[in-house]
């Protein structure tokens, strides 16, 4: 079995955690507070900030080097809440049978902004009571802080990790590479730790994708790498639309290192600007919808057969809808996928606020989201007093008040 | 669990039977079977918003009394994944025995027409194995979505969709307690904004008041259009001018920054055709078409891809519109 590199690499000890000094040396000091029978003002610590920055490394290391014994929860796990009062709570209320007196737990609540909520009602309560009577340390792990509860926040030392700086994921990629006996360009990791943007795990990710296997990792493997997909898709963009039979379009999907779910976003977003007929517009939609549907059954139903139905209906299917001229257009990388993943936060803010509200008042997450979120957020933007008093009993973190806040300025107009 | 006191639907929601508005026969009938203690499987067909789900609280309140959340277990069909999870729900609850006088629990079963024959046949079975310690409420729209077998082993009581008279009656008891006033134009709005769906009209009505702490007709309409935003209106006439591309970036606003699912995206687009500029046998037309890409919506992978999709048709329209 493969090792993925960035368990392999993983910090063992707390100095081998790269690029957070500030925070190593707050939870060094919170996690003291915890020995020789103490307990700190503070009996949690909430670790936050971006993905692959070394939060939960950073625990892990902890507890290892204190000898503390190690207890994983995920908060957006279902049975977690089940389980939470009792496995959590009694975790960290008592000692540890095996380790003696001088043994603790260290309880790890991971994504802590993901609090699973509606089978459990109350999740965020079930952490505040755990928190309040633990004797034993706990650490949150999230990604925002701000999307935790007040409350919580309140009895938590707050540690912030940020995003590592390109030197230092230089540096650690070039650690890696020695161990692995590879020889790197200098250049080569720089351009990796670039795109990578502070995320370390996924540097390494990357690193291991290209390098594994290699004696040397030169500049032209990166490069080359990454910029041949981009010249193939517009090459691609711009033949499709000329070809003239179905077979000639359907082979251009396949000189292309792109899965059709991939492809079909870069159709989506050019296709449409090069048409000057709206029939030709709504026939093209017509073959990339129907092209969508086969991807959902796919994706639902893990029928990867369907595939090349997929990917003739986006490419044969696009092409030979046209009859009208085309347009010069530049292409363009899609937007709607970066617009999407932005959504996919806010998505998760409304479903929680959704989840609550259904959870509260005999509902379905849908009814709730259809029939309750419009209104509460009317009530939101003009009756503070009444917003508050929801947003407590919702217990509602900050995210989720602004969203049901948001949009003030443009509704304000139309009700004057 | 305490339940929600700033939210009017749960504020006040009967406790009793006899509080419920609307349904007279139906609820003479559930309450000789809590008279009685006796109560068999129940189906509750009707509407949303008609009192299927308060009729069930309120049975579970009168007859267990403070305890009866010890009781009372409420799944929700849509919610809950898959008919393996309701089944092993009803397994852990109705290990135990129900606590106080009387001999069985109650299970709520919300949305049970979500639920595909096959995982009703699975219910079935489950119905069957616990039918000695627990009594099932299955709550649905359509009595005919559910299948015989368990049909037959219910008593089923159909729920009407509420009148003016009966949101009325309801809303006063509100405006009284809230102290604030309602007028007889504003109840009419209400009824026709939210349906006949009690649960829509109360939320109207506790928006409305936010706004103003006389509610009428005018302030219903303003809640309703500050509910539900003149954007897709101005996407739909960008696209029906030929601006599809401007059409396609409001559509992302939507998406994006309004966070608002395709699902009721394509909701809101339905309910705005009646308002649009064009001859009335095309918006039949269109509202085909848009029934086409909501149940495309549940088949396909991207529902962005989807909307962009019905958006191009809207184009196609207008552009045959002005030649």
């Amino acid at each position: 079995m493969l090792e993925p590199w960035a368990d392999k690499y993983r910090p063992q000890k707390l100095n081998e955690v790269v690029g957070q000094a500030q925070a190593v040396r707050t939870m060094l000091k919170w996690a003291e507070g915890w020995g020789r029978g103490g307990r700190p003002q503070k009996p949690a610590a909430l670790l936050y900030g971006p993905a692959g920055t070394g939060k939960t490394a950073t625990a892990a290391a902890l507890a290892r080097e204190f000898g503390w014994d190690l207890i994983e929860l995920n908060a957006s796990d279902r049975r977690t809440f089940n389980v939470i009062q009792k496995v959590a709570g009694t975790a960290a209320t008592t000692g540890t049978l095996f380790t003696g007196a001088a043994g603790k737990r260290l309880v790890v609540l991971d994504e802590a902004d993901n609090v699973y909520g509606r089978a459990d009602r109350g999740g965020y309560r079930a952490i505040e009571q755990v928190l309040k009577q633990a004797s034993n340390p706990v650490v949150l792990i999230a990604n925002d802080q701000y999307s935790i509860p007040w409350t919580i926040r309140a009895l938590c030392v707050l540690i912030n990790f940020r995003r590592l700086t390109q030197d230092s994921i230089v540096k650690v990629l070039g650690q890696i590479c020695k161990a692995e006996k590879i020889e790197a360009e200098p250049l080569a990791l720089n351009v990796i730790a670039e795109a990578a943007r502070g995320d370390l795990r996924s540097a390494i990710n990357d690193l291991q994708a290209v390098a594994m296997g290699k004696r040397r990792l030169m500049i032209k493997d990166v490069v080359v790498y990454r910029r041949d997909k981009e010249i193939n898709i517009f090459e691609v963009l711009s033949q499709l639309m000329h070809a003239t039979s179905s077979k000639q379009a359907r082979g251009l999907l396949w000189a292309l290192d792109r899965p059709p779910d991939d492809a079909i976003d870069w159709i989506s977003e050019n296709i449409p600007r090069m048409l000057s007929e709206p029939a030709d517009l709504e026939r093209v939609y017509d073959a990339l919808s129907r092209a969508d549907i086969f991807l959902g059954r796919i994706r639902r139903r893990q029928m990867y057969g369907m595939m090349s139905y997929a990917g003739d209906l986006m490419t044969a299917g696009v092409a030979l809808s046209r009859q009208g001229t085309l347009k010069y257009v530049r292409f363009q990388a899609p937007s709607s996928g970066k617009l999407m993943g932005r959504t996919r936060s806010t998505r998760a803010v409304r479903d929680s606020i959704a989840k609550k509200i259904a959870s509260r008042c005999h509902t379905s997450s849908g009814e709730a989201r259809k029939h309750f979120l419009p209104y509460m957020s009317v009530i939101f933007r003009h009756d503070k007093k009444a917003a508050n008093r929801i947003a407590e009993e919702l217990e509602l973190g900050d995210a989720e008040i602004s969203y049901l806040t948001k949009g003030a300025t443009r509704e304000e107009s139309i009700l004057k | 669990m305490v339940e929600a006191e700033e939210i009017w639907v749960e504020k006040y929601r009967p406790k009793k039977l006899s509080e419920i508005v609307g349904q007279d026969e139906v609820l003479n009938r559930l309450q000789s079977f809590v008279d009685k203690k006796s109560l068999p499987h129940l189906l509750f067909a009707g509407p949303p918003g008609s009192g299927k789900t308060t009729a069930a609280l309120c049975i579970a309140r009168e007859l267990f009394g403070e305890g009866w959340r010890q009781n009372f277990l409420e799944l929700n069909a849509s919610d809950e994944r898959g008919i393996d999870t309701i089944r092993n729900k009803v397994k852990d609850y109705a290990r135990t025995r129900p606590i106080g006088d009387v001999p069985y629990k109650i299970i709520l079963l919300d949305e049970s027409d979500a639920l595909t024959p096959d995982a009703q046949h699975a219910l079935r079975r489950t119905m069957e194995m616990y039918t000695h310690t627990c009594r099932f409420i299955l709550d649905c729209n359509y009595s005919s979505r559910i299948i015989e077998p368990i049909q037959s082993r219910c008593a089923i009581f159909r729920f009407r969709r509420l009148n003016e008279n009966n949101i009325g009656q309801y809303l006063k008891r509100i405006a009284r307690a809230e102290k604030l006033t309602l007028t007889q134009d504003g109840i009419k709005a209400i009824t026709y904004v939210s349906e006949g769906d009690m649960r829509r009209a109360t939320n109207v009505f506790q928006a409305a008041a936010a706004l103003k702490r006389k509610v009428s007709e005018k302030a219903v309409y303003e809640v309703s259009a500050a509910a539900h935003p003149e954007d897709v209106r101005q996407m739909l006439e960008l696209a029906l001018e030929g601006k599809f591309e401007q059409a396609r970036d409001k559509l992302y606003d939507l998406l994006v920054n309004q966070g608002l699912a395709g699902e009721d995206i394509l909701g809101q687009v339905h309910r705005e055709i009646f308002n649009l500029k064009i001859p009335e046998p095309v918006k039949v037309k269109l509202i085909d078409k848009v029934g086409e890409f909501d149940f495309r919506l549940t088949e396909g992978a991207s529902e962005r891809i989807q909307l962009e999709a019905a958006l191009a048709h809207f184009s196609l329209i207008g552009d045959r519109l002005r030649s």
